[in-house]
């Protein structure tokens, strides 16, 4: 267990910057998500702290000790790779007793520590199986079990849930809240999956070209994201440009077309250009539509095209002015009658659902 | 262009047996090794005495393989022919094993260069390479010449007709034959599998020991198999490199069949060879399968 910091961390190869001074903390026994797209440098990040990669500037260290000058095997990582990277030679007993041999532990604690950590993914009677014998599932879990068993001060997952298929994911993701909430070990999944890192971590570092952009809780970035980029990285969403027309403490009127303003909690000078970004989810149907622009944040808007995905719905309605909106409604809520094509909508929107970006 | 060609592939594959695609090949095996190696293998059981006028005694007689394991010079020369093999397959695999990791770590420019290299050798017919060891390695050769003049010792020493320089120039022969395989099982490795074992907590020396060799092991069993099968079958390099007195067991046959023109006693030892390889190799591969648990 350990504090990870990364201070000013840079790489690069020749003229090419893959990471750019990033800043990254870690408290102890939390986990953090590393978000971004492929070649974002997330995964340079985690192969600089595991020692792969040797940092062109910056420093790495846990519990405040700096770890640039020791090799991988010094370092007390464990490390879950993407494609598991279980000894095909070994059985599953082997591969666990693998780190533990390494470390000179004598045979019978090693014994019992392996049944420790087989037991703690519920892979008790598995010691004698060949990982070629298993389903990814399983040979994840095994992977995590040996990552575990050496008592590393650090877990690093690599795209974790990447290789398994839809049902299966559902059921890891539990499992490995499960296990790292157990084990109370300080945690860095990385991954290009919304979904994965938001349900998976304490907090979340969404990085872009080698940058970290932006940092926080889960529940707070998916909502308030501090940019577009964010916003439209984690999860669909509808970004509205417009100008303020009116602004008020704490609430704000944005016009985004010649027929249709919208109030939004949030500031900014009256003037000024903005984006609006809404959430496809926070949009509710109103049952009658009202007159014109009657209504508070409420307009008409036609469906142009309903999508079926089971617990949810997804509209895609074009508003007034030519606005193209993408709306989520639940199931329930449509009371089994979702609106069919070229039918007609009202849109009603809460202002403080509505994040402003300048 | 690309995907014209793949489907056309894909179309072929569905559509041709595979007895077709390998027909070529078992025909010109049954032409020139299975149909005289019967005949060869009958006539080890005939009961041909070297001398004309005896009366043949049977049709089928185990005579041959008899006074086969009655010679003490034929059964030395197996012996010392399975020794020799050994030996040289050994030392091919520790010279080569580390030029396939390099070749692993160089990239695609150097890596063809080395390669070049290696291979060029075969290149040279295996007389004048036979040849030039003789030169390298004569008693006023820059061998002894070096390590006169190092002090190693007082005089030259003959370095040549005997076990050992048999043993240089097999060694020679079979580098390219062995580094091949290698490479190719070891970049079939992942980096994941490399990088797994460090970050457990294994140096250098150790993934190398517990988790690259035991890996690159369908490598490792090809290359050496192709190489004792080349040392065993040796015949130029014994006779150039080697004395009368560390002669091998083709020298032995080659002598029966050309000079004596005894086929029968010639034929038995050329079988009597062909079953103790199929068999030392049948071994290997399951050694290899039990104990180290990989498919070979």
């Amino acid at each position: 267990m350990a504090r990870l910091d990364l201070q000013d961390l840079c790489f690069s190869v020749g003229a090419l910057e893959i990471l750019r001074h990033v800043d990254l903390s870690v408290e102890d026994g939390k986990c953090l998500a590393l978000l971004g797209p492929s070649g974002c440098g997330k995964s340079t990040t985690l192969r600089c702290i595991a020692g792969f990669v040797r940092p062109t500037g910056g420093s790495i260290s846990f519990d405040g000790q700096s770890v640039l000058g020791l090799p991988p095997h010094r370092r007390n990582v464990g490390l879950v790779f993407q494609d598991y990277a279980l000894f095909p030679h070994m059985n599953v007993a082997e591969n666990i007793a693998y780190g533990l041999r390494r470390r000179g532990v004598p045979a019978a604690e090693r014994g019992a520590r392996v049944a420790e950590a087989l037991a703690l993914v519920r892979l008790d009677d598995f010691g004698d199986r060949m990982p070629g014998q298993l389903s990814g599932g399983q040979q994840q879990r095994v992977a995590l079990a040996r990552a575990l068993v050496i008592r590393p001060s650090l877990l690093l997952l690599d795209e974790p849930l990447g290789a398994l298929d839809r049902r299966l994911r559902d059921q890891m993701q539990v499992e490995l809240k499960r296990i790292q909430r157990e084990a109370g070990i300080t945690t860095i999944i990385v991954t290009h999956d919304q979904e994965e890192a938001l349900s998976l971590s304490d907090r979340v570092a969404v990085m872009s070209e080698g940058r970290i952009t932006e940092t926080g809780r889960p529940g707070a970035l998916y909502r308030r994201p501090g940019s577009r980029e964010v916003m439209e990285f984690l999860g669909v969403s509808n970004l509205l440009a417009g100008r303020v027309e009116h602004a008020a403490a704490g609430q704000i009127r944005v016009r985004v077309g010649p027929s249709l303003a919208l109030r939004a909690a949030g500031a900014a000078a009256a003037g000024s250009a903005v984006h609006l970004g809404i959430r496809p989810e926070s949009f509710a149907m109103v049952a009658a539509p009202s007159s014109g622009e009657g209504g508070a944040n409420t307009f008409l808007g036609q469906v142009t095209e309903s999508v079926y995905k089971g617990s949810h719905v997804e509209l895609y309605v074009q508003g007034p002015d030519g606005l193209r909106i993408i709306v989520q409604q639940r199931g329930e809520a449509l009371a089994g009658a979702a609106p069919e094509i070229g039918q007609q909508v009202a849109l009603t929107i809460d202002p403080e659902a509505i994040v402003v970006f300048e | 262009m690309t995907t014209r060609a793949a489907a056309a592939g894909a179309a072929l594959r569905t559509s041709m047996p595979g007895i077709l695609l390998v027909a070529p090949l078992v025909v010109f095996l049954l032409a020139f090794y299975v149909i005289p190696f019967a005949g060869m293998l009958r006539e080890s059981f005939g009961a041909w005495t070297g001398d004309p006028e005896a009366v043949q005694a049977a049709d089928w007689t185990l005579y041959q393989y008899q006074k086969l394991f009655d010679s003490a010079r034929t059964l030395r020369a197996l012996w010392r022919t399975i020794e020799i093999s050994l030996i040289a397959v050994a030392l091919t695999f520790l010279l080569s094993y580390p030029v396939a990791l390099l070749l692993l770590r160089l990239g695609p420019g150097l890596r063809s260069a080395l390669l070049t290299i290696t291979f060029i050798s075969l290149a040279a017919s295996l007389i004048v390479r036979n040849y030039g060891w003789l030169v390298v390695l004569a008693d006023q050769g820059p061998v002894n010449n070096l390590m006169v003049w190092l002090g190693l010792f007082e005089r030259p020493q003959r370095l040549v007709y005997n076990k050992w320089a048999t043993i240089v120039g097999l060694v020679h022969y079979c580098m390219p034959f062995m580094i091949l395989p290698i490479y190719g099982a070891l970049s079939r490795i992942p980096r994941s599998q490399w990088e797994s074992a460090r970050i457990l907590g294994a140096g250098d020396w150790t993934t190398l020991r517990t988790v690259v060799l035991p890996l690159s092991m369908p490598g490792i069993f090809g290359g050496t198999t192709l190489c004792f099968a080349i040392c065993a079958s040796a015949f130029v390099t014994p006779l150039m490199l080697g004395s009368p007195a560390t002669s091998m067991i083709s020298q032995v046959a080659a002598e029966q069949l050309l000079i004596q023109l005894n086929f029968p006693f010639g034929s038995a030892v050329i079988f009597t060879l062909t079953a103790l390889m199929f068999t030392l190799v049948f071994a290997y591969a399951l050694i290899v399968r039990k104990v180290l648990r990989i498919n070979v």
